[in-house]
């Protein structure tokens, strides 16, 4: 049976609040009615997932069906977050993309390593991230079968 | 004894004595035959004297003869009146004072009457003479004997006295006195010392002169003369010892046979000295005449060979010791001499020149390398290859530079191995040994403690010096104090470690912050897009404007920080040096920029790129920002025409690499050469942005990429009239992959 689309959270780890202002204006400019949920850095993203610390709360958070992961972020970054996500036999089936400002070599090829679905290198335009969005969403909620949760 | 004849004068004078000899031979030899001829004349002589004796002695048996006949008729013998006779005989034999006695014997051999005194009766009946008187009736001559009457030697004469009736009565008898030798002597004039000498077979004297009353009647068998008269039984002569001891030249003849066949013999004997006086004094003056002028001769020699010679061979000889004592300025100097000696003379002369030349050139050479080791600032030793090796030679400079004088370190063989720094010991001398023993090449470097205890760095390299047959000589090689190049090493090390720590951060910062200063850029222009998107009716047209400029401003940001992070990894992302092939890449950044080159509507050629050793990644970067610049400055209306050439540039400085040099000529919009300096630094532009983009780093990163390749970069252009850029680029790098010239 497939879900609707339109159900799915995506959740976004990201510590640069521009980038998430940005994020979400890309989104509605694509027309994604997807709820979007924003951590801003690894340990809120584990806590999110985990439903500890300030999302113990069952309400306050939904599981995700999409994470759209940042590297570079303060106290825990993604990479660390992402070794966490992919040991956890419960959160590792969550589709994680990393969206990230790093072209480096070395990142994508861990990121790759440690299970990511994908890799996105952060556009420099607006238009071009909102071009993302309307691909990614119809890519990930249109064509791709999602893991039942 | 051979070293006095090995003397020149010696030999010479031999020689002249050789050349005489024959002629001395000669003279001698004509002396003894003339002495022998003179002898044979006085034997001769001699003989003759003898024959006269004998033939005197002849004569009185003659006499005897008549005598005896004309005695026996006389009446006082004929009677028979014994003192008539008596009385007759004895006044008879006084006027014969050669007879001894005048007897007359009757048949019975007893005397009737004698001329002697003496009256004491005799018989001479066994005498062999009057028994041959008796048988033949005939005048006898009996043997020399000694008269029983008077005592004396006499030669008896027997005659047979008849009777009246022929029958033989009695018998006469004269016995000559053989001192009649006297007389006979004084006859034939006998020479002073001579003798006369009769002797009968049996060796008894019969009659002796002088001294008769010495030798006769005495039988002297064993004297040699009368051996020698025996032996002959005839006529000779003989040089032999006399009855009185002297020697004497003899000649001896028989006397006439007595009737009984007795025989007796005169000699006459002449002293040797008086019968060759003459001749041996002849022979003693030829003697000494030559004696005298061979002398003369030697005196001569010597003289001449003196004079022609020896003198000469003395100068020469003299030269030669001189030379071999060492003083190499000694010269014979006989310039004008002719002959053999002349020319040895001349020859030595010239030897001698051109042993003081060699010598002189040897010396100098010896010192100038002498002072070559001397006084390079090395230490320069030799040590024998056996067992214990120990030091042949250490040059002075060992003082200065260990502290140790020559003489110490020769003394001590152990001296270098015991100030070996410990640490570097072992190592160094096991090195060392088996250098020695495979008789292999030694190099070490290590810390020598100096005299004052100063650390020293030494570097040590030695050979084994090898005979013909490859035999290990001798140990050769130098010390060189690296203290300050060690220092400087360990100095360039630190250094080396820190540049590179340093390079290290410089990339984790240039990484960090490119990325980070690249955040706020992005957002600048995400939200100016927003603005002009999402308020697109309330923006006036200069506001439109604003914010694309604030965009380009971003923008370009951006592209600096790149930039710089491209220009910083020229250094901290520098990969080691391999071959590249320079056609390769250049065909790779032609396929690149085939955009740029289809939009101008230009054209690459490509002559022959050389390979060289060098980072494939910069030189793409190279060649793509050099191309990429004569494409993208081309003038309005003409299409860009880019021509990519190269040489080889043999090795010249002290990198023994040859060069490629490679340009780049275009004929695009060119530049006044007086900014050649700044085109090349980081961000100058000539042109102005809006003209032709880019942000002004291109030539810049050329200039550091070819700068750590250790090369350079120029150009050549004008204003309208293109640009030849330059690359010279080493084809080889040194090991270490550093290549930053200064």
């Amino acid at each position: 049976m497939k879900q609707s689309g339109k159900s799915i959270t995506i959740l976004m780890a990201e510590d640069d609040p521009d980038d998430r202002f940005l994020s979400k204006e890309a989104l509605e400019e694509a027309h994604l009615a997807n709820e979007l949920c924003f951590v801003e850095n690894g340990e809120e993203l584990m806590q999110y997932l985990k439903r500890t610390g300030k999302y113990s709360e069952p309400s306050s958070c939904t599981r995700p069906g999409l994470i759209l992961l940042d590297l570079n972020m303060p106290k825990k970054d993604g990479r660390e977050a992402l070794a966490e996500i992919k040991a956890d036999p419960e959160l590792r089936r969550i589709p994680v993309v990393v969206l990230t400002t790093s072209k480096a070599e070395e990142d994508i090829l861990r990121s790759y390593d440690l299970g990511v679905s994908g890799y996105i290198t952060k556009p420099v335009k607006l238009e071009e991230l909102i071009h993302i969005m309307k691909t990614m969403g119809s890519y990930w909620f249109e064509i791709v079968q999602l893991p039942p949760y | 004894m051979s070293s006095f004849f090995s003397s020149l004068r010696v030999r010479l004078l031999l020689l002249v004595l050789l050349s005489a000899l024959p002629a001395l031979g000669l003279t001698l030899y004509s002396g003894i035959e003339q002495r022998r001829l003179a002898a044979n004349a006085a034997q001769q002589d001699t003989l003759r004297t003898a024959r006269l004796a004998a033939n005197s002695q002849q004569a009185l048996i003659e006499g005897a003869h008549q005598l005896l006949i004309s005695l026996s008729q006389v009446p006082q013998v004929q009677s028979g009146e014994g003192n008539a006779c008596q009385s007759f005989l004895s006044g008879l034999i006084k006027q014969y004072p050669n007879y001894a006695v005048f007897s007359v014997a009757q048949t019975d051999g007893s005397i009737f009457c004698t001329s002697s005194s003496d009256s004491h009766p005799v018989n001479i009946a066994d005498r062999s003479y009057f028994q041959q008187v008796l048988k033949t009736s005939q005048f006898v001559i009996g043997d020399y004997i000694t008269d029983r009457i008077t005592g004396k030697a006499v030669l008896p004469f027997a005659y047979p006295v008849f009777d009246s009736s022929g029958s033989l009565e009695r018998v006469l008898v004269a016995a000559l006195d053989l001192s009649w030798v006297n007389q006979l002597a004084s006859a034939i004039n006998l020479p002073p010392q001579s003798s006369l000498l009769i002797v009968d077979n049996d060796g008894t004297i019969l009659a002796r002169y002088p001294e008769p009353e010495k030798y006769v009647g005495q039988k002297l068998a064993e004297s040699p003369i009368i051996q020698t008269i025996v032996q002959a039984r005839g006529e000779g002569t003989a040089e032999v010892e006399g009855l009185d001891g002297i020697s004497r030249l003899y000649a001896f003849t028989p006397l006439t046979h007595s009737s009984s066949g007795g025989n007796a013999f005169v000699a006459i004997g002449v002293p040797t000295n008086i019968a060759y006086a003459g001749v041996n004094q002849l022979l003693i003056r030829n003697l000494s005449a030559l004696i005298v002028v061979t002398l003369l001769a030697l005196v001569f020699a010597v003289l001449i060979s003196d004079l022609f010679i020896l003198n000469r061979v003395k100068s020469i000889i003299q030269a030669t010791g001189l030379i071999a004592a060492g003083n190499l300025s000694a010269r014979v100097g006989l310039k004008n001499e002719t002959g053999e000696l002349g020319q040895m003379a001349r020859d030595f002369d010239l030897m001698a020149d051109k042993l003081q030349e060699r010598e002189e050139l040897l010396r100098s050479a010896e010192a100038r390398y002498r002072s070559l080791v001397e006084e390079i600032p090395a230490v320069i030793y030799s040590y024998s290859i056996g067992e214990h090796s120990r030091p042949l030679y250490i040059s002075p400079q060992v003082q200065e530079i260990l502290g140790y004088s020559a003489e110490e370190w020769m003394s001590d063989q152990n001296l270098w191995s015991s100030r070996i720094f410990a640490q570097d010991c072992a190592t160094v001398t096991s090195n060392m040994e088996q250098a020695r023993k495979n008789g292999e090449d030694f190099q070490a470097e290590y810390r020598f403690r100096a005299r004052s205890e100063r650390l020293i760095w030494l570097r040590d390299e030695a050979v084994v010096v090898k005979d013909p047959q490859g035999r290990s000589l001798l140990l050769q090689g130098f010390l060189l104090d690296i203290t300050d190049r060690k220092k400087a090493e360990a100095a360039m090390k630190v250094y080396a470690a820190r540049l590179e720590r340093s390079n290290q951060e410089l990339q984790d910062f240039a990484y960090i912050s490119s990325h980070d200063l690249q955040e706020p850029l992005r957002k600048i222009q995400a939200f100016g897009e927003r603005l002009k998107v999402k308020f697109r009716e309330q923006l006036s047209g200069d506001g439109q404007d604003y914010i694309d400029r604030m965009q380009n401003a971003a923008a370009r940001m951006q592209a600096m920080i790149n930039d710089l992070l491209l220009y910083s990894r020229v250094s901290t992302q520098a990969r080691s040096f391999i071959l590249v092939n320079l056609n390769d890449c250049v065909r790779e950044v032609i396929s690149d920029l085939e955009t740029r080159i289809a939009e101008t509507g230009g054209s690459v050629e490509i002559a022959d790129l050389p390979i060289i050793e060098a980072e494939p990644v910069q030189m793409r970067q190279l060649l793509q920002n050099l191309i990429g610049n004569a494409l993208k400055f081309h003038q309005k209306n003409r299409p860009p025409v880019v021509k990519v050439s190269s040489k080889i540039i043999p090795a010249q400085d002290w990198r023994f690499t040859p060069t490629a040099q490679i340009s780049f000529e275009d004929n695009g919009i060119g530049f006044d050469e007086k900014y050649l300096d700044r085109i090349f630094q980081p961000f100058q532009r000539l042109e102005s942005r809006s003209e032709y983009e880019g942000s002004g780093i291109g030539l810049a990163i050329c200039r550091k990429i070819v700068e750590r390749h250790g090369g350079g970069i120029t150009a050549r252009s004008a204003p309208g009239q293109g640009t030849t850029f330059i690359v010279t680029l080493p084809v080889k790098q040194n090991e270490k992959g550093e290549q930053e010239i200064s």
